[in-house]
């Protein structure tokens, strides 16, 4: 059985930030059971600065990936490498709320001061408020559920929704991402899934996305926004009603759609971070997260529920329900909290893989005796060439700051595997939410052995030996290795030499 | 020998160069570099990268030099020539630093060949 494409749908600014650390999850190397995953985005909110970045981190690891695996690599070729797994430009199926104007105007409300009509519309004021039906909609649903099962109802009409559908093959799968607590998710996943698991849809494929293996992640509260600005009505948004709307909308996920997803993850916080409060819109730029980090991975998971199974009727269990749990309850959360040492293993690699590209590569590429650049047959300009510059503009713009937000004390739970002192600009990077700021690090021999927080790297110096990690040797010794693989690609032979050599490194200098 | 060595020229001990004298210093010339080169290409060039740069390999070309001409300087005075501690002759002093020349020369062409079974000075002094 080939592998299955993975339709990744990331509903509403919770769903693009899980889609980052995905993303971030992927460059790592981690292995995936699918072919290629398809993000598809849903957020009338086309402006929001969560899913600008997204797009722009994606985008940037796009450029990597087919640069490297592009032409001529086979599926099995290179498992395990960094940005082995190709996630396509996401699809973007945003209903632009500023086409509607309000949910007024969108549901032609004053028609329904005609004759006949009274008790539609008293039925439609049952239901929103003076301020949902006023509401302008290019910033989302700002935490109002009901008004977006309304509004989103016309995403399956988009274009790109039809394309999904035509596209869709029988091996595929679909996973949701969403957050139960807001409006733009809490409407959606609801939505999607009693589109795809019509029995009666007349959508392309509809046979074959009945019968899909579904699974999604639910998010619940993780985070809560400044209330003073909800009092005063700079904001729309009311943290306080999170934990009531996750109710209601578990007890109705509950009684609607446990028989619909094939697996559902649930993860939240109760130690939770405390955000700024923005109306969605470009200003809508919410840190990284550890959950949304632990709500990616579930994305990886389940591409490894029942692997060889392709429907849902064939599933062991049809329904089944996933939770995440640290090791320990703590503040800070390091790798030594995480259960699982290939995903160590793998972070640790692409770390240390950063913290070459971003402050060691561009001196070696531009020695013109340096052994491994030669045997590689990399041009002295390489250094300024594309792919070296995109490398760097992934650790620099898009890698880092993603560690840099996990860590921030806004958290009441920190994700700090890493020693971020090594980042010298941390100060511009606080005053720089929209991310336009490239992370600048400094990083002495010294701290190469204390990169990692709670597991110091091997040192073996001594009175009269000072124990280096030199990365360049290791490439070097490694050179003769690749050449022989015969790629004919440069951008696959640096990139899997500097796989193997940080993979020798790492396996040298920490034990699990 | 004496064509090889056609810069120097010592016509009151002619007899003792062109039996010994020569032919030691070429010796010498020749073991000292290979030696020297082999040290810096086949130990250090697959075992580490501290000295695979421009700078290593012209270190290690200036030790060269002055291990041919102390080597040949003191296998002159005593083996060839027995002289006693302390003695100057002037001519052998003129042969160990033209030897050493010669070894610089050598040293650079000795690289070239010897490059190859390197690993990381494989593209020094230069890169083909």
């Amino acid at each position: 059985m080939s592998k299955p494409k993975l339709y990744l749908f990331a509903i509403g600014g919770t769903g693009s930030r899980v889609l980052t650390s995905l993303t971030m999850l992927l460059a790592t190397g981690i292995k995936v059971n699918a072919e290629k995953i398809i993000p598809m985005i849903i957020d009338t909110d086309i402006h929001n600065g969560d899913v600008e970045k997204c797009r722009n981190t994606i985008k940037s690891y796009n450029v990597i990936q087919q640069a490297v695996y592009g032409s001529g690599v086979e599926m099995g070729e290179d498992q395990g490498q960094f940005f082995r797994t190709e996630i396509q430009p996401p699809k973007e199926l945003n209903i632009s709320g500023t086409d509607y104007g309000t949910l007024k105007e969108m549901v032609s409300y004053d028609t329904l001061n005609a004759n006949g009509f009274s008790k539609t519309k008293g039925l439609f004021d049952l239901f929103y408020s003076e301020q949902n039906k006023n509401m302008q909609l290019e910033k989302g649903f700002l935490g109002n559920p009901n008004v977006g099962s309304v509004v989103l109802k016309n995403v399956i009409e988009s274009r790109q929704f039809k394309e999904f559908t035509q596209d869709f093959g029988q091996d595929d799968r679909i996973f949701i991402i969403s957050s139960i607590f807001g409006g733009t998710g809490a409407a959606g996943f609801p939505l999607l899934m009693n589109v795809f698991r019509d029995e009666t849809t007349t959508i392309n494929n509809g046979n074959y996305i009945n019968n899909a293996i579904i699974g999604g992640v639910s998010v619940l509260p993780y985070f809560q926004v400044d209330v003073e600005k909800f009092n005063s009505n700079e904001s729309a948004i009311n943290s306080s009603t999170f934990i009531t709307k996750t109710k209601a909308a578990l007890s109705y996920y509950d009684r609607n759609l446990k028989k619909l997803v094939n697996a559902l993850y649930f993860v939240g916080d109760t130690s939770q971070s405390n955000y700024d409060n923005f109306d969605g819109g470009f200003d809508q730029k919410n840190p990284s997260n550890f959950i949304e980090l632990v709500a990616a991975s579930s994305v990886i998971d389940f591409l490894d529920y029942e692997p060889y199974v392709s429907k849902k009727n064939e599933l062991s269990d049809e329904q089944s329900y996933f939770e995440f749990g640290l090791k320990q309850n703590s503040g800070t959360v390091t790798l030594n909290q995480l259960k699982t040492d290939d995903l160590k293993k793998k972070l640790l690699k692409f770390h240390y893989f950063n913290v070459y590209v971003s402050n060691y590569m561009d001196n070696a590429l531009k020695d013109d005796k340096l052994a491994w650049r030669n045997e590689l047959g990399l041009s002295s300009s390489y250094h300024n060439e594309h792919f070296a510059k995109h490398l760097k503009t992934f650790s620099t713009m898009y890698y880092y700051r993603w560690l840099f937000e996990n860590s921030l004390d806004k958290h009441n739970r920190k994700f700090t595997p890493f020693d971020l002192s090594i980042i010298i600009n941390s100060e511009d990077l606080i005053k720089d939410p929209h991310g336009k700021v490239p992370v600048k690090i400094s990083v002495s021999e010294e701290k190469l052995f204390t990169l990692v927080n709670g597991i110091p790297a091997k040192n073996n110096s001594g009175i009269f030996k000072k124990d280096r990690i030199k990365f360049d040797e290791e490439f070097t010794r490694l050179a003769k290795e690749v050449v022989d693989l015969q790629y004919n690609n440069k951008e696959r032979a640096t990139l899997s030499l500097l796989y193997r050599g940080m993979e020798k490194i790492i396996n040298d200098r920490f034990q699990f | 020998m004496e064509f090889f060595y056609f810069l120097f020229e010592d016509l009151n001990h002619w007899d003792i160069w062109d039996q010994k004298g020569y032919s030691t210093g070429l010796i010498i010339l020749f073991a000292t570099t290979i030696l020297v080169t082999v040290f810096y290409y086949l130990l250090l060039g697959r075992k580490t990268m501290r000295f695979s740069t421009l700078g290593g390999w012209f270190v290690f070309g200036l030790s060269n030099f002055l291990l041919v001409f102390i080597i040949t300087l003191f296998a002159q005075g005593f083996g060839v020539f027995e002289l006693a501690f302390g003695d100057f002759f002037y001519e052998i002093w003129i042969f160990s630093l033209l030897n050493a020349i010669y070894g610089f020369v050598l040293y650079i062409f000795a690289s070239l060949f010897f490059k190859r079974f390197s690993i990381f000075s494989k593209f020094i002094p230069v890169k083909f």
